[in-house]
């Protein structure tokens, strides 16, 4: 056993082997992640068996701009989701064990973390995609160049920011529940931007806001991948500082217990980012009214569905544990001040969009 | 000699210690005592590096090591409150990992590691997994953890919590031993069920206070009771800690 064993690699590999992420990742929420990843994956890869499909069908193809907008969508999964599960996973090693105490340990565990980050089968389906593409598009469009340097710049860029954020996240250390949140926005996100191929000159037109795209310098492309970079590091640096704000707030204010399960449950950060993810649909000019509307109901229904969601999970509780329900008559009022506050805070989206609108005429 | 300077740590908002210096010299046995919550697991946290301090220093024989490095790493062992193991390697596996990041050589770990899995009598043991072992053994295996190393400090957290008699015995005689070896030893619990003789000194923790306490008389009275493992006379040895 000693023979083979004394190896860094073998323990990282055992470790990993035997599942300690188990212990970390929500059941639920890892379900409908995978879900999530499989339709982003199955949709990139209809775009590009379609592009060479036509390819072939004589039909003029912009190769470069396909190659660079599917390059930004793989390179932005990249950077958003595998730090995320990397750093999800690599939790499973408790922390404070005696590994940290000895010398060489901090090495270790980042090792571990790295390992665990990149030895994993959608880190090499990403860089396989992209490859693919790669060779593919070159072979078709007789222009090796362009694409040789494309894919190294953004492969080399994309795993230099898995590897930073890597370190941001071992730094700030998120929360599971904060971890989870990310990293089902950013699928969401990405989910949803569904590039397709435009009529228009064989370009690539998304269906958020039906506008086309020409992604044509590869220095626009860097430009794209580093504010996906940056967005990144913006959120978790919101979450993070309204996770202390509410915190010392909780601490400070008095609060009801009903109330204190409100927070608990509708945390202040998920306010914070839907106010964030609201904010530039509401009032920039470039979405238009329609959009602007669905988005406001939208926001309705998920204000209207979290309330009861938390609710019903108050009365299952309590029901299961003290057979007591918040939900009789009597005692309805309890759940009076969480509501108000809820209205409150689902109104702050309304009110800003509909007095902007009235001032603007 | 261990010294503490000035040192301040403080939790959120709450002080832990403020400007703290107690000393523990070498062969001495010293007893980190306070209540519930007065921050015995966060002063030792912080010595060994596993969270930072407000302000203030620490020093080893004249040499500041304020700031954790992989040197300080090499100068101390710590067997933390909870364990610490990995709950998917067995208790060898633990054992070998620590020996792999120690830097032994592969004959010198399978014989510390024999050696250690007799004197803590978890031979039987040595194919479980972390998340299968009771909370005694699993302090045991903290325990044994620390011994693989030869360091100048041994510091233990809560070591008799889950600890049945014969692994306070077995704590005992390692207790015995590390003196003798002139080691700095600092355990930190609520109750001693060693011989009140065996301490140096204490340092006593409460409402961000520690004091530095060598008078036996008031060692005595701080230490509370005490349940006595003289009895047991048997001796253990680590040929590779001098």
């Amino acid at each position: 056993m000693w023979d083979r064993i004394i190896r860094r690699s073998y323990f990282i590999r055992t470790i990993k082997s035997r599942g300690s992420h188990r212990l970390r990742v929500a059941p639920s929420a890892g379900t409908a992640l995978g879900f999530m990843t499989l339709i982003f994956f199955i949709r990139i890869t209809a775009n590009i068996l379609m592009i060479i499909n036509l390819a072939r069908h004589n039909v003029r193809i912009n190769f470069i701009q396909n190659a660079d907008i599917h390059f930004l969508l793989l390179s932005a999964y990249l950077i958003w989701i595998v730090p995320l599960t990397g750093y999800q996973v690599s939790g499973a090693l408790p922390s404070s064990t005696f590994i940290e105490l000895l010398p060489g340990g901090k090495r270790f565990i980042s090792r571990f973390r790295i390992h665990i980050t990149f030895m994993r089968p959608v880190p090499a389906a990403i860089v396989f995609l992209i490859l693919f593409i790669s060779v593919s598009f070159s072979l078709m469009s007789r222009r090796f160049f362009p694409l040789i340097i494309r894919t190294s710049v953004v492969i080399t860029v994309a795993f230099s920011a898995v590897a930073l954020l890597l370190k941001v996240y071992a730094w700030l250390k998120p929360s599971v529940t904060e971890a989870q949140m990310l990293h089902m926005l950013f699928l969401f996100i990405l989910v949803f931007v569904n590039p397709d191929i435009s009529p228009r000159e064989s370009g690539i037109i998304t269906v958020v806001g039906n506008r086309y795209y020409e992604l044509m310098s590869i220095r626009l492309t860097v430009v794209l991948i580093g504010v996906v970079i940056l967005s990144v590091l913006i959120l978790i640096c919101i979450i993070k500082i309204t996770s202390l704000v509410s915190d010392s707030a909780r601490r400070r204010f008095k609060l009801s217990p009903v109330e204190e399960w409100y927070w608990k449950i509708v945390k202040f950060r998920s306010w914070i980012i839907i106010y964030f993810l609201s904010i530039p649909v509401l009032f920039l000019k470039y979405f238009s009214l329609r959009i602007k509307l669905y988005a406001l109901v939208f926001l309705a229904g998920i204000s209207f569905f979290s309330f009861l969601a938390f609710a019903f999970h108050c009365d299952n509780v309590l029901r299961e544990k003290w057979q007591f329900s918040i939900m009789e008559k009597n005692n309805r009022n309890l759940l009076l001040k969480p509501l108000l506050t809820h209205l409150f805070l689902t109104s702050i989206p309304f009110m800003s969009y509909f007095t902007v609108r009235m001032i603007n005429g | 000699m261990l010294e503490l300077k000035d040192i301040s740590i403080s939790r959120g908002e709450r002080e832990i210690v403020r400007n703290a210096s107690v000393s523990a010299g070498a062969g001495e046995v010293t007893a980190l005592i306070g209540r519930n919550g007065a921050g015995k697991t966060t002063l030792l946290n912080c010595i060994a590096g596993l969270i930072e301090k407000d302000s203030g220093f620490v020093f080893l024989n004249g040499r500041d090591f304020s700031l954790p490095s992989e040197e300080w790493r090499k100068k101390f062992s710590y067997s933390i409150d909870s364990g610490g193991i990995i709950p998917v390697l067995t208790v060898e596996e633990q054992l070998m990992l620590a020996c792999y990041l120690i830097g032994l050589k592969r004959e010198d770990g399978r014989l510390r590691i024999e050696h250690i899995l007799n004197t803590f009598k978890l031979k039987k043991y040595r194919n479980y997994f972390g998340e299968e072992l009771s909370a005694g053994l699993t302090k045991r295996l903290s325990m044994a953890l620390t011994l693989l190393k030869d360091t100048g400090i041994y510091m233990y957290d809560e070591p008799f919590n889950a600890l049945d008699v014969e692994g306070i015995f077995i704590f005992k005689r390692i207790i015995d031993f590390l003196k003798g070896k002139g080691k700095i030893v600092i355990i930190a619990s609520h109750t001693f069920p060693l011989s009140k003789d065996l301490f140096s000194r204490i340092w006593y923790i409460s409402d961000g206070f520690m004091e530095n306490i060598v008078d036996p008389e008031r060692k005595k009275e701080y230490l509370g009771y005490s349940y006595s493992a003289d009895g047991d006379n048997d001796e253990t040895n680590f040929p590779w800690i001098e």
